[in-house]
């Protein structure tokens, strides 16, 4: 909501600066976006008065006093009189960001200067030159001119703050904060004898609980006065004609937007639910289908408007235009924010009747409209007005009590107080007492202020927020283990210890994911996405980290190991999420065996595993592995499908790995029991051996351990060559110290025992 | 007998002044003092001379043993002092070699703030809870006192899985499905994704929110502001102001938006050079998240009294509390996962 300071005071005053005005609504909860100093950056531009025009083909050749000088401007804009006070830029001046002024000469007429308009000083858009106030002074500078008129408060209005959609309801605001009173605009009405004689039938009261209208006859359609003009622009609406620019210049005044029809090609106004296939071409020229759950305005056959929202071509304002049916009423809100989202239609209006309108709001806006036409359009307003409501709407009482709001607020606020407060805000108070105040809310802030606590937070920000304490209090509820937290961060922490980074992917890809890694297209997809790339959730984290490792080596980031603790998503009878953790390895030292040890790595802080071979299209055939956990299957790992890599371009081998977390964590063993450390020495005895393809390093320490049993405490594989491996065997007996001999003995036991089950060669 | 000791402590002496290393000595020591050393063979001859004789020779063997002892005493001392000093010396490094990595990677960025957050309420005695992201349009919406076709929706903008199913808006469903379970007292962080229809550079379709509330009798909006000003000054500093705007949303009364003092400009809002702070638009502060008291709609929702209980509530976004720590301007960086932007923090 754009708000122009000098049409503020017209209704309350206040001698703040801007920046204090705008310092003071925030902390009351109207946060000032943006303060916006029109004119801002102009420089050079000065007030010229034109002295004589004459047209030339498409173009008005104009002399214009600049006080120093007379020059002679072409423009293209027709409808300049003389006796306009026009904004005049030479060569030299600095215009809005982006225009510059160039010497021209059309028709052989050597033109100075450019007459500038609005948006070129940095104003709202507009077809003509701007004109500034007849009394400017010739040469004045012409920030100078538009002087204070140029300071715009560019307001956030809360979606509960319906009344701060005005002028008005913002200058109460204001005068809230400030302590101050209200000016409202003098409206005097005068009627012709004649009756107003449109007839009006609201057939749904619960989508319009309140419709009026009112007839001025006569009026003539022109251009609005400077004063109308000058502030639809600072508010940012392009100024059109008279009765147009009223109805705006009201809605912009008091927060109720108003519709203005031909009232000679209206016969009657029905208020009712469109029929099924009706059709409306709106002023925007969009041809709509309506349903039967739109509200319309109807004539006696079509519908002429979407109620609330905007109007139809046919029985707008127009030039020949002369008598006005002028309509102005309270939708239900919900309804209308219904219809909007349906037909993908906002405007002014259903934004503010979205809100929610202000009861009494609806008359005056009428009444003040109707005046400012017939002053402004020569017109006669016709006598009486039609009112066609549900029932009328009272002001709401509500009791707040004393305790409470200090229960809530952590405050000492006492009644007196409490009522000094709401009285600033215009709720009146009913009655009181030490404990509790009871108060009528005013209409203008009804659907927002319903509830006690309305009025606790009402209290709280015009008392200050900055005035209530700060304090610290804690509960004592049951301390909670937080599992999940501690083990994803213990995995973070051990995989970042093991060089790899912790990456954060998106949970919603490209639906084409799974044809790139060869898989069923299962995911779940969202209805209304935001880009293609981003419509559907993942049922694998892998085209995540795909995603992550190809980015890398786009930028030549060659070496990298990531990892990632998200979630995947499927859909069985309900929606399932799933926490997993998945990485991938590549580059320099990146191989089969390094991300297996830092996988072993990973899990010996949470239990024993173990690994077996898997077939999974997802990897090398050759180099994969499944992950057993505590004897579940928690994941895989293993070189990315060289098909896979194919169709991601990648040149190096990439391996990668995903856990599910949930089986991971459930087979956790909560309790780690303490194990008597050796009491007697242990003895080392060396193996080497070559052995044949087909002899696995698992079937090594099968045979050991078969033959050794108890004896051998451990094995440990400490030299590989192509086939040859050398082993050393830990021997030690828990209750006493081995002798030589019986270690020679078994280890010789063992030696044959290789030789003889897996044929190896022993090295001597 | 006395000229031969005086000719072996003669040469001895003279022979240990060209030693230069400490193998020299042990030689030299060998040589003289050795088992079979020129004066141990003198002592041994001894027994060869007459009795009366020996307590003469004797004490003359003794003084000339003592003094080479003493002698070569000295000489290895200093021959040990240089000989350390060369082997010191000989395995000096050049201290500017890389050291031998171990290679260590990263947390992200986002989690390093996540940590950080959970951390402080942890401290403060919250507990964690989690939700799900896909959610249904109760519990993201109209269990939050936000109805269908309410104005208010509009501040979500919101992906749709389908009808009344979509991906979470916020953190703030956790609300409501932790205080269906429970009964207060109750203190509650919830970390997690979050999703909206919005992208660009300061807005993310995915992005992270810590949502968290306490409810119990008697907690009050000054223990709201008391509580996140504690957070705020951990995170960016004890000297940085904050400030407590009146706001709107559905699930709170009274709300509040939390500011922060620009971290660029120090709350000028312009810099030292005289330009105006873009961190901050000029306003000097930072909107970092918003709270309130939960509403009585909320409550009455879940059957608690309102009367009997009170409670606060609070939502911030990770990324934009990343983003200004480690004065990161797009947002985007956090979800390209490059290395060289990774290691960084």
């Amino acid at each position: 909501m754009k708000i122009p300071i000098k049409w503020l005071k017209e209704y309350v005053k206040f001698k703040l600066s801007p920046e204090d005005l705008a310092e003071k609504l925030t902390m009351a909860g109207t946060e000032v976006g943006a303060i916006e100093y029109h004119g801002g950056g102009i420089e050079n531009v000065v007030c010229g008065k034109i002295k004589a025009v004459e047209r030339n083909d498409a173009h008005l050749i104009c002399e214009i006093d600049l006080g120093t000088e007379i020059i002679k401007t072409i423009t293209d804009d027709l409808s300049l009189q003389v006796g306009d006070r026009v904004p005049v830029a030479s060569d030299e001046s600095k215009l809005a960001e982006g225009i510059h002024v160039k010497k021209i000469a059309l028709s052989g007429v050597e033109s100075f200067g450019m007459l500038c308009r609005p948006h070129e000083l940095g104003l709202a858009k507009a077809d003509h030159v701007m004109k500034l106030p007849l009394d400017a002074k010739i040469g004045m500078d012409v920030k100078k001119v538009l002087g204070k008129n140029g300071i715009v408060l560019d307001l956030d209005v809360l979606p509960n703050r319906g009344d701060l959609q005005s002028i008005i309801g913002v200058a109460r605001e204001v005068a809230a904060v400030l302590n101050d009173k209200i000016q409202n605009p003098n409206v005097k009405l005068i009627e012709t004898n004649r009756k107003v004689n449109i007839k009006v039938e609201v057939k749904d009261k619960e989508l319009c609980p309140r419709y009026m209208a009112r007839v001025i006859e006569g009026v003539k359609i022109k251009d609005s006065p400077q004063w109308i003009k000058e502030k639809l622009l600072l508010s940012g609406v392009r100024p059109i004609n008279n009765v147009v620019d009223i109805t705006n210049f009201v809605l912009l005044e008091y927060g109720q937007p108003l519709h203005a029809f031909d009232a000679d090609k209206v016969d009657k106004i029905v208020v009712r639910k469109a029929k099924a296939g009706e059709k409306i071409k709106t002023l925007d020229e969009q041809e709509l289908k309506l349903d039967s759950g739109i509200l319309v305005i109807a004539d006696s056959k079509k519908p002429i408007a979407v109620a609330g929202i905007m109007g139809g071509i046919g029985t707008e304002v127009a030039l020949n235009t002369q008598n006005i049916l002028l309509e102005s009423a309270f939708f239900n809100p919900i309804s209308i924010n219904k219809t909007s989202q349906m037909l993908k239609l906002r405007s002014e209006s259903s934004v503010r009747f979205g809100k929610g309108v202000d009861w009494d709001g609806v008359a005056a806006a009428l009444d003040r409209a109707a005046q400012l036409i017939a002053e402004l359009g020569e017109g006669k307003i016709l006598a009486g007005k039609i009112d066609k409501k549900a029932k009328s709407r009272k002001c709401k009482q509500l009791a707040i009590r004393v305790e409470n709001t200090n229960r809530l607020l952590g405050t000492k606020l006492k009644a007196a107080e409490i009522i000094k407060i709401l009285g600033r805000l215009g709720f009146k108070k009913i009655k009181s007492s030490m404990k509790s105040v009871t108060v009528s809310v005013p209409l203008s802030r009804f659907g927002d202020i319903e509830r006690e606590v309305d009025l606790v937070e009402e209290v709280a920000r015009i008392y200050g927020y900055d005035k209530i304490d700060t304090t610290i209090s804690r509960v004592s509820q049951e301390l909670s283990t937080d599992a999940f937290e501690k083990n994803s961060r213990k995995i973070k922490e051990i995989l970042a210890g093991a060089g790899l980074y912790e990456v954060q992917t998106f949970s919603i890809l490209d639906p084409k994911y799974p044809e790139r890694l060869g898989l069923e297209a299962d995911y779940i997809p969202i209805a209304n996405p935001l880009t293609e790339d981003e419509s559907v959730l993942r049922t694998i984290m892998l085209p995540s980290i795909l995603k992550a490792v190809d980015h890398n080596l786009r930028h030549q980031i060659d070496d990298l190991g990531i990892f990632e603790v998200g979630k995947v998503y499927h859909k069985a009878k309900s929606y399932v999420e799933t926490n997993m953790l998945a990485g991938a390895l590549t580059g320099q030292g990146a191989d089969f065996f390094a991300l297996k040890g830092i996988i072993e790595t990973l899990l010996f802080e949470f239990g024993s595993s173990k690994f077996e071979s898997i077939q999974s299209n997802l990897l090398h055939p050759g180099q994969s592995a499944g992950i057993i956990f505590e004897n579940k299957a928690v994941g895989w790992f293993g070189e990315l499908n060289p098909d896979i890599s194919k169709r991601y371009d990648f040149k190096k081998p990439v391996y990668v790995f995903e856990i599910n977390l949930e089986v991971l964590f459930s087979a956790i063993k909560l309790t780690k029991k303490c194990k008597p450390l050796p009491k007697f020495p242990k003895s080392d005895r060396d193996v080497a051996m070559f052995i044949k393809d087909s002899v696995t390093h698992a079937g090594i320490l099968e045979t050991i351990r078969e033959v050794g049993g108890s004896m051998v405490e451990d094995i440990q594989l400490f030299d590989v060559y192509k086939n040859s491996r050398a082993y050393r065997i830990t021997y030690r007996d828990k209750n006493r110290t081995l002798t030589v001999d019986e270690v020679n003995a078994k280890h010789e036991e063992i030696l044959k025992s290789l030789t003889t089950k897996l044929g190896v060669e022993l090295r001597k | 007998m006395v000229e031969r000791i005086k000719a072996v402590e003669d040469e001895a002496i003279s022979r240990l002044n060209e030693i230069k290393n400490l193998q020299e000595l042990e030689a030299w020591r060998i040589r003289y003092l050795g088992k079979k050393g020129l004066l141990t063979e003198l002592v041994k001859n001894l027994k060869n001379i007459p009795t009366e004789d020996r307590p003469h020779f004797g004490k003359n063997l003794n003084i000339t043993k003592n003094k080479l002892e003493n002698i070569i005493k000295e000489k290895r001392v200093t021959l040990e002092s240089a000989d350390k000093e060369k082997k010191i010396k000989s395995s000096a490094v050049d201290i500017t070699m890389p050291g031998k990595g171990i290679k260590r990677g990263k947390l992200h960025p986002i989690t390093q703030v996540m940590n950080e957050v959970v951390d402080i309420f942890l401290r403060l005695g919250f507990s964690i809870a989690d939700g799900p992201d896909i959610e249904t349009d109760y519990y993201n919406f109209e269990a939050l006192n936000i109805p269908k076709h309410h104005a208010s929706r509009d501040m979500w903008s919101t992906l749709y899985i389908e009808k009344d199913t979509l991906l979470r808006t916020h953190t703030s469903p956790v609300q409501i499905r932790v205080m269906e379970k429970k009964k207060p007292p109750l203190a509650i962080i919830a970390p997690g994704k979050v999703y909206r229809r919005d992208a660009d550079v300061t807005h993310s379709t995915v992005f992270h929110q810590v949502e968290g509330f306490m409810v119990d009798k008697n907690i009050t909006f000054a223990d709201l502001k008391g509580t996140l000003t504690a957070l705020l000054h951990a995170i960016f500093g004890k000297a940085k102001r904050v400030r407590f705007r009146p706001s709107y949303f559905p699930f709170t009364e009274p709300s509040a938006e939390v500011d922060v003092e620009c971290v660029n400009c120090g709350g000028k809002g312009k810099l030292s050079n005289g330009e105006s702070c873009r961190v901050c638009k000029e306003t000097g502060w930072l909107e970092i998240l918003g709270c309130g008291m939960i509403d009585p709609n909320v409550f009455k929702n879940l059957k608690y009294d309102p009367d009997k209980y009170s409670g606060y509530a609070f939502g911030m976004g990770i990324e934009r509390i990343a983003m200004l720590k480690f004065g990161i301007s797009d947002i985007r960086l956090f979800f390209e996962n490059d290395l060289r932007f990774l290691k960084q923090f």
